[in-house]
């Protein structure tokens, strides 16, 4: 009977730890626990930490919780968790098949991790060119975040503090900029940073906590938020620190835009 | 020709929304409507402005259009909102400024500080309004029963 309690509460967490929103996850759960059997049911989610109070017929309440260590961004798992609990909750796949779906996407990984960097890498360099840099630019940009977009990457997967890899990128970035305007100076490196700040600010976390603030998750919306602000912070301070640097050692303005 | 310029760099950034959304891990299906959505986005962003040089207004509808698709592709999809909503507000975020800034501090010059703090908050501001309005709206519609 605690079954579909159990996968409920899996599904939650790979939706909570997958960056979804704290009413969606709380939908979700919802959906799962349809049994005609369960009288009362309770569900908390207060940012890491998910909560389900359910109470069968002629049995005492059942009360299962999980916290959530890590939190990144996977749109498709999101997607696909979704899709699992509303075919289960509609009565086309039985607990048997959700289990083995849930099971199956938690461990997936939707793209290597060197399609990610060349992608990110691809779409900084689209972005300059959009913003009006040249070619030039944007083929300096496209090896310039290589490095970077593979630091985040790393950095994710060894857990990490975000914030770190965020400072590393920024400084990164900063860095190898300063040293491709040694050789060429005509570049736009103020459009080419741009976007490298437009691509690497946590958007998807920002969202969420808009979305979050909206629904009236406010404790949830607020942490992530904050997280938001600390990421984006984190990739200023890496660019400013090392043109801070090269402004001590060379003197003078760094650029004038 | 300028149009012309204007249509490529509108192109371009949705492509480069769509390399993005790889990185973001959403689904391969919607790798070409997100480009799509990034396209919208940006190109409704740059005919406001034209018409209005106003940087925060443009930002604001928008990122109300990109909301309203966002949700109505949500809806019909069913998929989280997060996947194409931030696929729009990409192109929209205010980097440049935030780079300017960054700039400023380093230069220790505090007008542009000030200037593109204002401006990137203002910015930033307008696309969390946005969201919350077409939010709120589509939130009241579906419990008031209309089919939007």
């Amino acid at each position: 009977m605690s079954k579909n309690l159990s996968l409920a509460l899996r599904a939650g967490e790979i939706m909570l730890k997958n960056g979804s929103e704290t009413y969606r996850a709380q939908n979700i759960i919802n959906l799962i626990l349809k049994d005609k059997d369960i009288i009362d049911k309770n569900i908390t989610i207060i940012g890491t930490a998910i909560i389900i109070t359910v109470q069968y017929a002629d049995q005492p309440p059942i009360t299962m919780t999980k916290s959530i260590a890590r939190r990144k961004n996977n749109l498709h798992k999101l997607s696909f968790v979704s899709k699992l609990a509303l075919e289960y909750n509609q009565g086309k796949s039985d607990l048997l098949k959700l289990e083995e779906g849930l099971e199956a996407i938690d461990i997936s990984i939707t793209y290597p991790v060197w399609m990610k960097v060349i992608a990110t890498s691809i779409a900084t360099a689209l972005f300059t060119l959009g913003y009006g840099a040249s070619l030039a630019g944007a083929l300096a940009i496209f090896f310039i975040t290589l490095l970077p977009a593979y630091l985040i990457q790393y950095f994710m997967r060894q857990n990490m503090p975000f914030f770190l890899s965020n400072i590393l990128a920024g400084a990164v970035i900063s860095f190898l900029s300063l040293i491709t305007f040694q050789f060429y100076p005509e570049m736009q490196y103020n459009k080419m940073i741009s976007s490298v700040i437009i691509i690497l600010t946590p958007g998807v976390m920002a969202v969420t906590a808009i979305r979050d603030l909206v629904n009236g998750d406010f404790i949830t919306g607020a942490s992530r938020g904050i997280d938001a602000i600390i990421l984006a912070a984190g990739l200023s301070i890496g660019v400013g620190a090392v043109l801070s640097l090269y402004l001590f050692i060379s003197g003078g303005v760094i650029w004038k835009l | 020709m300028e149009t012309l310029i204007i249509i490529i760099k509108i192109i371009l950034i949705g492509v480069g929304t769509g390399f993005f959304s790889i990185a973001m891990e959403a689904d391969k299906e919607d790798l070409p409507i997100n480009a799509l959505l990034a396209s919208i986005c940006y190109g409704a962003y740059v005919y406001i402005l034209s018409l209005s040089d106003n940087m925060v207004i443009a930002t604001l509808i928008a990122t109300l259009l990109v909301s309203f698709l966002a949700i109505y592709l949500t809806r019909k999809r069913q998929k989280p909102l997060q996947i194409y909503l931030v696929a729009g507000i990409i192109p929209l975020l205010p980097g440049f400024n935030i780079f300017k800034m960054v700039l400023g501090f380093v230069n220790q010059d505090f007008t542009e500080i000030l200037v593109n703090a204002n401006l990137t908050i203002q910015i930033l501001f307008a696309i969390v309004m946005s969201i919350i309005i077409a939010s709120s709206i589509t939130t009241m519609l579906k419990k008031i029963k209309i089919k939007v």
